[in-house]
């Protein structure tokens, strides 16, 4: 929005370029609750946009049109569809529109049209080349924005461009261990898009990977998140289950008041498929309930009373 | 109502690593501190925290009236402020008052009046006169008609149901998702919106929703949270989509329901009592209702699958701590001159004002035990918000008693 002051506005009323469009007015706009005080620019923009429309005009003007709509408001889905089909229309080599694109989104980063934008032109390119550093770029701003890293997968996935990606991804791990994105992003590529989840060899590894952040900082979710969905679906034998877990249990002594560590334990305690299913560990689970909702977790009491119920209930049934 | 047991700040736990991450939450949690530092100071403050009608009905008003220039980017999202005005004045008890501006000014007919406009030919609603129609706009143009309808009579006739059906239906894609508009980007946001007005206007035939649970299943992520497609990040608003999406089908079963709800419990910061849209990120008011709105379905799901209730006396129906999201939205969410907002620092608008009050809504009322948790003057209760639609539930019965008499096959054509 700041920006567009900066530029004088010239009335497409007075270029001769669109004397023989009647542009079309909004209608009667005092009528409309929460009706937008438009600019003068805006509403004659749009006016000749709407006149563009109706015609169904694919031309260079036309094109130029879109730029200005866009440049005022690039979230009107209705102007980049007409877009696409000027484009189409007029044959325009699609990497100049990227380069265009470049520009925008860095100006626009949470917008959706942009990104969607960017889908099709890279589509009809057929290459994803550019996609890794520009994307790249919209994390030096955001490093957390969810548009740019669903760009990224959708690119990496159709243009096959794994490569090299868990290094990328590292990077962001060495500033901050507790960026979600760079974990979802994480799961993304270890597993190929959910292709390698249960190959036993990356089981393995991101398992160790996630332990590793844990032992760095115990008050982590996003590693506890990673850790448990590796933890719950890979085929471990007893021998590993047990090391893992005497790891964890050395964790709940040592850091008392993270929830992490018995919320995983109370887990483990509680199905047999894990081999700790006991009644002395049913009610080791039950004081960690406890635990967790007077002590460590309060703000989910209602939480670990439920799960507290659960487990007294399979206490009084198997035992 | 249950006794008003405020929660004391929790700072988090501090740690050897002081990522980036860990210092903006920090920073967050010292300015909330201070406004949370007046319980402390004052032991009756719990009692005496109030929302703040008058301004909230005023800056509504303001906005009714017309939008600054500033809105201009929201131009292709004019249904939306009729629905979020309206959402909100409803939930304030504001449009049951025959007093208020709302009849002097003829808001409803003026409602009317710009929807209508947004209909596109080909069924369905553009963001404004002339615009492409697009599932988001339909979505809250439906919705907004809805809350006329209990005060206008004719509200929802103007609607195309015939027209509307082919609409939802030529967006639908073989995964079972739904494109938001032709050439659109699909995700769960699109699935919510297209099944949402469906199930209100009654046009949910078989091939509208067919696969529409196993594109919902595919976006449950590791976490147990939903993203927006299937190899994102879970997220707080695609989840309530998600869920909303499931309730409707009656197919909460395909997903994870035990990894979403500890997923969604955790959502809950511990020290400011408001939700967060992701795992480690900060706090925002609008979460209130996209995660906290997630709660009465899987509730229940639990509760019938297991055979046992999680209602807690001193807290309510939900598994959240209710007191502690009404303190958040109550003491940090509040704009003084009116008007709700994502935290302190933020300016308010009108999209967090609708779901800070929805969210306020969804925390006050236990729906299963039919009771209230209301914290501060008992004046702060809203009206109850329905789980599904996000529109108050007196207007859910008006608009599907509405269209429960037009049958699928006149739709169908
Ligand atoms: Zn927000």
């Amino acid at each position: 929005m700041e920006k567009q002051e900066e530029i004088p506005y010239e009335p497409l009323s007075k270029l001769p370029e669109w004397k023989d469009i009647q542009p079309i007015p909004q209608k009667e706009s005092l009528k409309d609750p929460c009706a937008i005080l438009y600019s003068p620019q805006f509403s004659e923009v749009m006016d000749y946009f709407r006149a563009i429309l109706q015609k169904k005009e694919y031309s260079e003007r036309a094109l130029k049109l879109t730029t200005e709509v866009i440049r005022l408001n690039c979230s009107n889905y209705t102007v980049w569809e007409y877009r696409r089909g000027i484009l189409e229309h007029l044959k325009i080599d699609l990497n100049t529109e990227l380069d265009y694109l470049d520009k925008v989104i860095e100006q626009h980063p949470k917008n959706y049209q942009v990104w969607t934008h960017r889908v099709w032109v890279t589509t009809k390119l057929n290459s994803g080349d550019r996609e890794k550093a520009f994307t790249e770029i919209a994390f030096l701003n955001d490093s957390k924005n969810y548009h740019a890293w669903s760009h990224r997968f959708w690119a990496i996935e159709y243009f096959n461009l794994w490569d090299g990606e868990l290094e990328f991804i590292d990077k962001f791990f060495e500033n901050d261990l507790r960026h979600n994105s760079a974990w979802a992003a994480r799961f993304f590529v270890a597993t190929q898009n959910g292709k390698l989840k249960n190959d036993p060899k990356i089981q393995l590894q991101e398992i160790e990977f996630s332990l590793s952040k844990i032992n760095l900082t115990c008050n982590n979710e996003s590693a506890w998140n990673y850790f448990i969905s590796f933890f719950e679906i890979a085929n471990l034998d007893q021998q590993q289950i047990n090391d893992l877990v005497s790891k964890i249990e050395t964790k709940k002594t040592r850091h008392r008041f993270c929830p992490f560590p018995m919320s995983f334990l109370i887990r483990v305690y509680s199905d047999k498929k894990f081999g700790y299913f006991s009644k002395e560990n049913l009610e080791k689970a039950i004081t960690f309930c406890d635990a967790l909702s007077d002590e460590c977790d309060t703000i989910r009491k209602a939480y670990w009373n439920y799960k507290k119920i659960g487990l007294e209930k399979i206490l009084k049934e198997e035992f | 109502m249950a006794e008003a047991t405020l929660k004391k700040p929790e700072f988090s736990t501090p740690q050897s690593c002081f990522t980036k991450t860990y210092v903006d939450q920090k920073f967050l949690e010292t300015s909330i501190l201070r406004r949370y530092d007046l319980f402390r100071e004052d032991p009756e403050y719990s009692e005496k925290i109030r929302l703040i009608r008058d301004e909230h009905k005023e800056y509504l008003h303001k906005s009714a009236r017309g939008l600054s220039e500033g809105y201009q980017e929201l131009d292709a999202s004019q249904p939306w402020f009729c629905y979020w005005i309206l959402n909100s004045l409803d939930l304030l008890g504001v449009l049951d008052d025959t007093s208020s501006f709302v009849y002097k000014e003829n808001l409803f007919e003026k409602t009317i009046y710009t929807i209508a406009r947004c209909q596109g030919e080909l069924g369905g609603f553009g963001g404004g006169p002339l615009q492409d129609s697009h599932l988001a706009p339909t979505y809250a143009a439906v919705n907004a008609l809805a809350i006329v309808q209990k005060y206008h009579k004719g509200a929802l006739d103007i609607i195309d149901s015939k027209k509307m059906f082919s609409f939802l239906l030529s967006l639908k894609q073989p995964d079972g998702s739904f494109a938001m508009h032709i050439g659109g980007e699909r995700d769960l946001r699109g699935l919510y919106c297209a099944l949402s007005v469906a199930y209100l206007l009654n046009i949910q035939t078989e091939e509208l929703i067919k696969d529409s649970e196993l594109f919902v299943k595919s976006c449950q992520t590791y976490e147990g949270g939903l993203a927006s497609v299937p190899f994102a990040e879970a997220h707080g608003g695609y989840t309530f989509c998600g869920v909303a999406a499931l309730g409707l089908l009656g197919k909460m079963e395909v997903i994870d329901v035990d990894s979403l709800f500890q997923w969604l419990v955790n959502r809950q910061m511990k020290f400011s009592g408001g939700f967060q849209g992701r795992t480690n990120k900060l706090v925002d008011g609008c979460y209130s209702w996209w995660q906290g709105g997630a709660f009465p379905l899987v509730v229940d799901y639990i509760q019938k699958r297991d055979g046992i209730s999680l209602q807690n006396n001193n807290n309510g129906d939900w598994a959240f701590h209710q007191f502690a999201l009404q303190q958040f939205i109550l003491s940090c969410c509040q704009q003084p001159d009116g008007g709700l907002r994502d935290k302190p620092e933020k300016n308010r608008d009108l999209y967090h004002t609708s779901y800070c009050l929805s969210g306020l809504s969804r925390s006050q009322y236990n729906t299963f035990s039919k009771t209230t948790t209301v914290l501060g003057i008992k004046e702060n209760l809203l009206k109850e918000i329905d789980h599904i639609h996000c529109i108050p539930v007196d207007k859910v019965e008006v608009a599907k008693l509405h269209f429960q008499n037009s049958k699928l096959e006149e739709n169908k054509n």
